[in-house]
């Protein structure tokens, strides 16, 4: 009988040794310097559905979500160098080289993520918290996928062209020549 | 009948107590995957571009964050709580929305440029389902209750940054920048007014 305690208490102790979230710690916020001007935003709908059925078991699991993504496109100008800048402020002209557009922002935010239709039949697991977020990433890894085949990066640098030239007329120049390398 | 009865519950524990320490330390031994669903797959869907916008916006700051939230709540018809614990790391943007410069915001006096830059403000404040990591979730928390977990995550950081002086962090590094950008488009001297001293 003693044996029989000693290991039930064994077993109770290694069950209760879950430290899980005893030693979650806050780091330290990451502050960096940057100079981006954002100029286009793509607003992206889709659709994640996971029909999780198989012929070795008895019923099915449906679920549905509607997500939202946004795509901000823009210009780096730490890229920017002395040299890509040719100003000539007397003759009231300015030519310059800019980096090329890139995407500086992707964000599906918590809130643009509503679950629409769950069913699972009576045999079957529920999707566990763990599934859904699961779900969730694999929305963001297609919608990420799929961005180079949109023409925001061309439309940011249309952006860019057309503000740049309006704040440089504000400032004074007549003749402004915006290129990218 | 005592000792019988004796014998099947210390067999029980064993094979307990044997699973679990296999479990533990050797995970790869998958002993109940027959049991398991099979790895998830999206079914094929369109993306669709909802809304084109064009903007203005000028970051100066980000801020990045990797921090956690706990919540906990009665388990309902039971005794006891039940916990969500959930991390995540949070990116803010911090910076100047161009659209609000105002018309007469650029102006020449001899050879100064002056630029009123509108108010500094948080521009993007997010964390994407990839920077989520459940640690704790009982089936007892519904699908509002985790989202609205997540949501308080982000606004923990944003609150955060703000105490941390994000926006004084960011509005001086702005006008540095400017200040150079202006000065390499051929203006001798630039003086950024910030939003403040209007």
């Amino acid at each position: 009988m003693r044996n029989l305690v000693f290991i039930f208490s064994l077993f109770l102790l290694l069950i209760s040794c879950d430290s899980s979230h005893k030693n979650l710690e806050e780091q330290a916020a990451k502050v960096r310097s940057l100079s981006e001007l954002v100029t286009a935003e793509y607003v992206i709908s889709k659709i994640l559905l996971v029909e999780d059925d198989a012929w070795y078991k008895i019923g099915d699991r449906k679920i549905l979500y509607e997500v939202k993504a946004s795509v901000k496109a823009g210009i780096n100008f730490d890229k920017l160098k002395e040299e890509d800048i040719k100003a000539d402020y007397k003759e009231k002209s300015i030519e310059i080289f800019l980096p090329r557009a890139e995407i500086l922002v992707f964000k599906m935010e918590p809130q643009h993520i509503s679950l629409k239709h769950e069913r699972v039949s009576t045999l079957r697991n529920n999707f566990t918290h763990q599934e859904k977020l699961d779900i969730q990433k694999l929305g963001e890894k297609e919608i990420q996928a799929q961005i180079n085949e949109m023409d925001i990066l061309r439309d940011s640098e249309r952006n860019v062209v057309v503000f740049l030239e309006a704040l440089l007329q504000q400032a004074g120049y007549e003749t402004i020549n915006i290129k990218f390398i | 009948m005592f000792k019988f009865l004796r014998k099947i519950i210390t067999l029980l524990i064993l094979i307990g107590v044997a699973v679990f320490l296999l479990k533990q330390f050797k995970p790869e031994i998958a002993l109940f995957s027959i049991f398991e669903s099979k790895p998830l797959e999206l079914t094929e869907t369109a993306q669709v571009i909802e809304q084109i916008n064009k903007l203005a916006e000028y970051s100066s700051t980000t801020y990045f964050q990797e921090t956690f939230i706990i919540k906990e709540k009665p388990i309902p018809y039971f005794f006891g709580t039940t916990e969500l614990v959930i991390t995540g790391k949070v990116t803010l943007r911090v910076g100047y929305d161009f659209d609000d410069l105002k018309e007469d915001a650029i102006r020449i006096a001899s050879d100064t440029l002056h630029i009123q830059v509108p108010k500094i403000k948080i521009l993007d404040s997010y964390s994407n389902p990839e920077d989520f990591k459940i640690v704790e979730a009982s089936n007892y928390w519904a699908e509002n209750e985790m989202q609205a977990a997540k949501i308080d995550l982000i606004n923990k950081v944003k609150r955060q940054a703000v105490d941390d002086g994000i926006l004084q962090t960011a509005e001086k590094s702005a006008a540095d920048n400017l200040k150079r950008l202006f000065t390499a488009f051929g203006f001798e001297t630039v003086n950024i007014i910030p939003y403040s001293s209007i």
